[in-house]
């Protein structure tokens, strides 16, 4: 029984890990950007969420069309600061672009939501019992959201004219280039399509998640690992290493301890490049 | 070269970035009066400091501990200052500490040279331990707020007080566990306990297992978790594993929120009871009716006397909020220097630290409990005040003590 509590509780962090590895592994592979602000558009979305529901009492789900748009605009501004300022100077710059954004946006969040942490408990579609505990209807959702996103995105990677470029662009920007692909444009889109995904990820889960401005760092790392596991730019890969993490992750604290849900995403990133170091990338 | 010129750039900004905090950090000091006081009455007046975290992660708590302690400068100063000084009025300085204990000391020294006669605040044991090192040498005397190691007076310094330790917050959650006990006829309570793996979480539970050693509650499930788990569910799996009839979290009031929808939403646990540090305004604005049930242990003095009426007031004007949280430390830790003042009848440090350990809080000078308040030999408050309410049905009730109890215990699985 206790097991079975385990595992299911670990596939549901899992699902929480695919949605925001899979946004992750797109910036990562397609872009080649490594944004350490992803996990932070994850918090936004979450305090969105939030926020939209506490003040109208509108449900977070209902927001997902407007916040793509709003998500869409914030992900193009900030493809332009990586483009125009970070790429110019090196992976040195979008490094640096990125961790400063994440500490902005971690700032912005604490100033305006304080670092108190927060619940979205009203947010309530029923539950499911299994191994003696209810399972929110909420995850469950999330979770086949996360499903369907990364399905989609592969099938748009793989089969339409924009993600032929996306992949072209990822594989060779110059001979991208010789070939017609508009490669600024093909990757300030693949940053643009992340934090739109790492937003609508942020909403799916901030019916079950306790809010804290600092929480999207957390999730980078679990996706580090996750995006590693998976291969880097493949998003279903990316699913399923982050249900794999997440199991790992609750066994891991339910049968030794706590510390283990920090440790267990650095020990499969390390222990991967140690066994298949020349297989992180798709 | 180019490409170079952008880096070279934000390296400068960076750097003009850190000077300008490094200057903002060296004079961190601000003040702020209470009363009619200036630079010209200094004669007329007795600088008290608060030296505290009134910045960073801890600073949600200081806002109402400085308002608690402007209060009760306000009230007092209202009333004529302090009389055996000449109706000297008490003048609030601060120091912020920024939730950084490494602060602690270079606060404490700013202090002690902008010649604090009494200090109170601290919210973090490891702040208040370095800070007092410095004011214990200056012979100046410090009332800590939040700071609740028992190490901090377990030093045996005659100038350092504390209105709170782990041992007594201990002992106030003793005596619940106790009640609980009895109430629901355990003869052999059983606990699944959390413990959050910090300097505070680790005192508490030292201190709950000295008070256990006689093996009244057996712990049958105790899972510590790092500072900053935000995901409880493999801990709240684990305290509930056992089917223990209390659930117990030493850990810190978000934690206490968090596990609650975990017990309530994904967890079903037989347990009588569920003892957490959360804050029950908080608990039950952020969870609604998932909150009932739960204890909480409730830091507002209960009652209507007039010296809470008038902190209330004072407490509202300072602020502009009512009174939460840590406000009544606030109030009650410059209260004491206000009448350890008048005891002293003067403003050395030694001889208002002297008159510290035998005065007595009472409704007479400003105490807004309903029981007198003292200062046992090792500078910890004695019998501090416990209360302990529960969440029935969305009703915050009185369950213990027995003079103010209000309703009997319901039990948390239902």
């Amino acid at each position: 029984m206790y097991f079975g509590q385990l595992l299911v509780l670990g596939l549901l962090d899992g699902a929480v890990l695919s949605l925001v590895a899979t946004g992750f592994t797109l910036v990562l592979g397609v872009g080649k950007i490594a944004n350490f602000a992803h996990g932070a558009f994850v918090a936004v979305g979450m305090y969105l969420g939030y926020e939209v529901y506490v003040a109208w009492r509108i449900s977070p789900y209902l927001t997902l069309l407007p916040a793509l748009v709003f998500f869409a605009l914030i992900g193009w501004a900030v493809a332009e600061v990586f483009e125009q300022r970070g790429r110019k100077v090196g992976e040195v710059g979008e490094l640096l672009v990125g961790l400063a954004l994440l500490l902005l946006i971690n700032g912005l969040l604490e100033l305006f939501f304080t670092d108190n942490p927060k619940t979205l408990s009203g947010v309530n579609i029923g539950g499911v019992g299994v191994f003696g505990i209810t399972i929110q209807l909420t995850q469950i959702v999330a979770g086949i959201f996360a499903f369907v996103l990364a399905g989609g995105l592969h099938v748009f990677i793989h089969t339409s004219r924009w993600g032929r470029a996306l992949r072209a662009t990822a594989e060779d920007p110059t001979v991208a280039g010789l070939y017609g692909v508009r490669v600024p444009v093909a990757q300030r889109a693949a940053v643009t399509l992340s934090i739109i995904v790492a937003g609508l990820a942020g909403i799916m889960i901030a019916p079950f998640t306790v809010l804290t401005p600092d929480i999207g760092t957390t999730f980078l790392i679990s996706a580090f690992a996750v995006v590693v596991l998976g291969g880097i730019g493949n998003t279903q890969g990316a699913v399923i290493a982050g249900l794999f993490v997440g199991v790992a992750d609750s066994l891991a604290a339910g049968y030794l301890s706590s510390y283990w849900t920090t440790l267990t995403p650095l020990i499969i990133i390390l222990g991967y490049l140690l066994i298949r170091p020349g297989r992180v990338t798709a | 070269m180019t490409a170079k010129r952008p880096f070279i750039v934000g390296l400068g900004a960076a750097c003009v970035l850190a000077l300008a905090a490094c200057s903002s950090s060296g004079s961190s000091s601000s003040s702020t009066t209470s009363g009619a006081t200036n630079a010209s009455a200094a004669t007329k007046s007795v600088t008290v400091c608060e030296v505290t975290d009134l910045s960073g992660s801890q600073d949600v708590l200081t806002v109402s501990e400085a308002g608690g302690g402007a209060a009760a400068a306000s009230i007092i100063n209202a009333a004529g200052g302090i009389k055996s000084l000449g109706g000297a009025k008490i003048v609030i300085k601060k120091f912020d500490t920024q939730s950084n204990p490494t602060m602690g000391s270079t606060q404490a020294n700013a202090a002690v040279s902008a010649g604090c006669k009494a200090i109170f605040g601290g919210e973090i044991t490891d702040t208040v331990m370095a800070a007092t090192l410095v004011t214990h040498r200056a012979g100046i005397p410090w009332v800590d707020i939040g700071g609740i190691g028992d190490a901090v007076h377990e030093r045996g310094f005659n100038d350092v007080f504390q209105l709170l330790t782990t041992t007594s917050l201990a002992q106030g959650y003793m005596a619940e566990l106790q009640q609980v006990a009895t109430q629901f006829n355990l003869s052999h309570p059983t606990i699944g306990l959390s413990v959050s793996d910090t300097t505070y979480g680790e005192d508490f539970y030292a201190a709950f297992t000295k008070l256990n050693a006689g093996g009244q509650f057996k712990v049958v499930s105790n899972v510590s978790y790092p500072l900053g788990t935000t995901d409880l569910s493999s801990v709240a799996a684990r305290m509930v594993s056992q089917k223990p009839d209390i659930l117990f979290n030493m850990g810190y009031p978000p934690d206490g929120i968090a596990l609650t929808s975990l017990f309530k939403k994904t967890f079903h646990t037989t347990a009588k009871a569920f003892l957490s540090t959360a804050e029950a305004p908080i608990a039950m604005s952020q969870l609604g009716s998932l909150a009932d049930g739960q204890l909480f242990e409730n830091t507002a003095p209960p009652g209507t006397s007039a010296n809470l009426s008038a902190f209330n007031s004072a407490y509202k004007t300072a602020t502009g909020q009512a009174p939460a949280i840590e406000a009544w430390e606030g109030y009650t830790a410059v209260a004491f220097i206000g009448a350890a003042l008048q005891k002293a009848g003067s403003t050395s440090g030694p001889a208002i630290a002297a008159a510290m350990h035998s005065v007595t809080l009472n409704s007479s000078n400003g105490d807004i409990y309903p029981q007198d308040l003292t200062f046992g030999s090792d500078g910890v408050l004695n019998t501090p005040p416990t209360y302990w309410q529960q969440d029935q049905a969305g009703k915050l009730l009185f369950v213990y003590p027995a003079s103010l109890k209000q309703a009997s215990l319901i039990s948390y699985a239902g």
